[in-house]
């Protein structure tokens, strides 16, 4: 009997201990910012077709050359609104970067939309990063992503999904 | 842990007891029926209804584990795993219940195992993860047009797109998309590529992405045209098919280039909810060419499948559609501008009003695309489309000209069949006779209507030609391959012609005194060609030419050519030929072909060739196309 009760308090402080632990570290998470090519390895990721991406994912025949990255079905570590914005914008960022000059089209729209921002917003936000950009000329993809994310941070916080 | 998996054995032994022993005969009955259900075998990739064997080569796929178990025993195996309690030292993900919802969908929609007592309550948080990120309300099958430069994708290529019902234009680029392709090592050598594709040595599975990764890599970088088929599935079949998309993400499939490949894997995945197959089961190739004309012929719950087809240009198709939308004024001032280094500081710019610079701009944002990806060495194009981009953000937002449709581009699914089996009478100098037969696997030369494929290109793969009198009957000529594109149009602004190139190899006589002087060969070829009025093609092509076998050798030759339609069904080739006079080819040093081919139905055509190599050869045929 004092065998299983000591066994039962070894649990559950054991317990307690990992989820106290878990929720700091939560906690430490939730404080650092999100930097999606550190953190989640985009740049590594995206349209490289290295062998490691290779096994992991699925190098597909049509192309030979494409590594199929980051498929929906494995995408939970790093599957936050950044996280997929930051991926958009760097496997995109030649046409994307275009139509944030022009101010419109349809991959702002999705940028934006997979950003969490609501489609009345859109407008004044692609605005303002125009904006940003033609003080700070950006030309990769994380420079756009700091930029945009600032930019919501700073003044669209309540019509974007929250950091 | 062992005595935690004994209680397990033992817990599956009672549930197979209490399922399959205390059942009644009747329900015994009802799980043989149901094991030959279509659908429950089409959710196992069985290859025939009559075998167990399965397309599918992973081993944890069949929860019988092994892969050549019956449909009956799997169907048994999958409901004792249903009712098999959740294993704590597993992920709740691991269990039956949410590795197979679309069995336990069509399982349950079938049979009443109620009175085998209740289902687990099983959380399937990975499955409801995914599930919830499909916007499924419809189907599509994404057909991106041939890409000569992977022999793999000369064909085109399938992939599988989900929308929401209100999908509109802007949000595309988000929707999920399925692609399937063998998984090859990186830096595979080229040759190994085609022979391992061939013989069926790679592994291939199915990836889930974002359309805007194909809709990039093909339209952007690529530069393929897409055709997108919207299915009329109806949401229940909509779910059942992206339900068991789960179960078969992770297993893997062997990949054959000719006939299991995506094409078929499309065509097998949509026939999950159809009576009748969309391809053909005895189908010795599978194009994906074969499968949008099988949408276009399905017929489901009784009114087409295929609700339509929307065009997706690719990069190129939209400068050449920009550019045909610009004024003189326009392309000049451009055309300055790029010629000044992407200066803006040009008097007749400046002149202009806003719309006419965001016109120019956006062009050239479409040309400098282009240019990067036809052009990988051009230099500064990353300094350029910084200013490109710095002179656009001056301007005010909205874009000033955009992709006008045009009736050119129609779908694949219209295209003539890939196949032709041909029957003729030839002769050789007006004085011998003899007789033809002709048969090509795939898919289309420069005589075929242009309609649904790339205009001015042949590619043809096995391509047989037997000759015969009465004593004798030879092969003409084998093509193995036989791929040429004679146009591939300029960039706009780049005052450059139009190019030409082409490819290929196999056996044939050396030249039309004799039937019995057969070689093999192998011959290339890289030129200019012009467009000549708005159907004509003018060409001139250098290019050397190996032989192989009782003697080798090799020449070099130029030509010059035209390749018309003179009406809708009336098309016609003249080639002139001078070869050097070396090696083998001193026997025909100037060579003249005319061809002309009239379409008199969509599955036959008949055919005039004149052929002045040394002896005159002059055949006429009538070819039959069809296809699986």
């Amino acid at each position: 009997m004092k065998m299983n009760k000591a066994i039962i308090s070894t649990l559950m402080v054991g317990a307690l201990t990992i989820a106290t632990m878990n929720s700091a570290a939560a906690e430490k998470v939730t404080m650092k910012k999100l930097n999606p090519w550190t953190d989640c390895g985009i740049g590594a990721m995206v349209f490289t077709s290295n062998g490691a991406a290779a096994a992991i994912s699925n190098v597909i025949w049509d192309l030979g050359t494409t590594a199929v990255i980051s498929n929906l079905s494995s995408q939970n570590a790093c599957g936050s609104e950044q996280a997929k914005t930051a991926m958009f914008i760097q496997a995109t960022l030649p046409v994307l970067e275009q139509e944030v000059a022009t101010g419109e089209g349809e991959y702002v729209t999705a940028m934006l939309e997979l950003r969490g921002c609501e489609a009345s917003s859109h407008t004044e936000i692609i605005n303002a990063v125009r904006k940003d950009i033609a003080q700070k000329p950006t030309d990769n993809a994380e420079a756009l992503y700091n930029i945009l994310e600032n930019r919501v941070a700073a003044s669209f916080a309540n019509s974007c999904a929250s950091a | 842990m062992r005595k935690l998996l004994l209680k397990v054995i033992r817990l599956t032994f009672f549930c197979l007891i209490c399922i399959f022993s205390c059942s009644s005969v009747a329900n015994e009955q009802s799980l043989i029926e149901f094991s030959k259900n279509k659908q429950w075998i089409k959710l196992l990739h069985y290859k025939t209804v009559s075998t167990s064997q399965s397309y599918i080569t992973t081993p944890d796929f069949f929860l019988s584990k092994t892969v050549d178990n019956s449909s009956l025993e799997e169907l048994k195996a999958t409901i004792t795993a249903f009712y098999l309690p959740v294993n704590k030292n597993e992920s709740n993900d691991e269990h039956a219940l949410c590795r197979f919802p679309a069995r336990l969908n069509l399982i349950q929609s079938q049979i009443d195992f109620s009175f085998y007592g209740e289902l687990p309550e099983v959380e399937c948080t990975q499955y409801k993860i995914w599930r919830n990120q499909i916007k499924s309300d419809s189907i599509s099958l994404v057909f991106a047009s041939g890409y000569m430069s992977n022999p793999a994708s000369m064909h085109g290529h399938l992939l599988l797109k989900f929308s929401e019902a209100s999908g509109n234009k802007s949000t595309e680029l988000l929707d999920n998309s399925l692609n399937y392709g063998a998984i090859v090592p990186n830096k595979e050598n080229p040759l190994l590529y085609v022979l391992r594709g061939i013989l069926g040595s790679y592994n291939a599975s199915f990836s889930d992405q974002h359309f805007y990764k194909h809709m990039h890599n093909y339209g952007n970088v690529e530069l393929r045209d897409m055709w997108e088929y919207k299915l009329t599935l109806t949401p229940d079949d909509v779910a059942l098919i992206v339900s068991h998309l789960w179960e078969i993400l992770p297993a893997n499939f062997d990949y054959y280039f000719i006939d299991e490949n995506c094409a078929y894997h499309f065509a097998k995945l949509i026939e999950l909810v159809l009576d009748d197959p969309i391809i053909n089961d005895g189908s010795l190739w599978v194009l994906p060419n074969a499968v949008t004309t099988g949408l276009a012929k399905a017929i489901y719950k009784n009114k087409p499948l295929l609700e339509k087809v929307n065009f997706i240009p690719s990069r190129e198709t939209v400068l050449l559609n920009y550019y045909g939308q610009l004024t003189a004024e326009q392309k000049q001032v451009a055309d300055t501008i790029i010629a000044d280094d992407f200066s803006f500081a040009i008097e007749k710019y400046e002149a202009l009003d806003n719309d006419d610079k965001k016109i120019i701009i956006e062009s050239l944002f479409q040309y400098i695309n282009v240019v990067k990806q036809k052009d990988k060495n051009h230099d500064g194009i990353k300094a350029n489309k910084r200013k490109l981009i710095t002179e656009r953000l001056k301007l005010p937002i909205g874009k000033a000209i955009r992709y006008k449709e045009e009736k050119l581009n129609l779908a694949p699914h219209l295209a003539r069949r890939p196949s032709k089996v041909s029957l003729g009478i030839a002769t050789v100098e007006e004085s011998k006779l003899y007789t033809t037969t002709g048969f090509r696997m795939t898919y289309f030369d420069n005589l075929t209507s242009g309609v649904g494929l790339s205009k001015f290109s042949n590619l043809e793969m096995i391509d047989v030609e037997i000759i015969a009198d009465k004593t004798q009957a030879k092969i003409l000529k084998l093509d193995l391959i036989d791929i040429s594109s004679l146009y591939l149009p300029a960039i706009p602004w780049t005052n450059s012609t139009a190019s030409a190139w082409s490819v290929r190899a196999g056996y044939e006589q050396l030249n039309n005194t004799c039937i019995d002087c057969g070689i093999y060969f192998a011959e290339g070829s890289l030129g200019k060609s012009i467009r000549i009025g708005s159907e004509g093609l003018g060409f001139a092509m250098i290019g050397s030419k190996a032989f192989f076998g009782e003697e080798n050798d090799v020449t070099v030759y130029t030509k010059l050519g035209f390749l018309t339609s003179i009406t809708k069904n009336l098309k016609a080739k003249f080639e002139l030929q001078k070869t050097s006079d070396i090696a083998l080819s001193r026997s025909y040093t100037n060579s003249l072909s005319l061809a002309f081919s009239y379409e008199f139905s969509h599955h036959w055509d008949v055919r005039l060739l004149l052929e002045k190599k040394e002896t005159t050869f002059t055949a006429l045929t009538i070819n039959y196309y069809w296809g699986f």
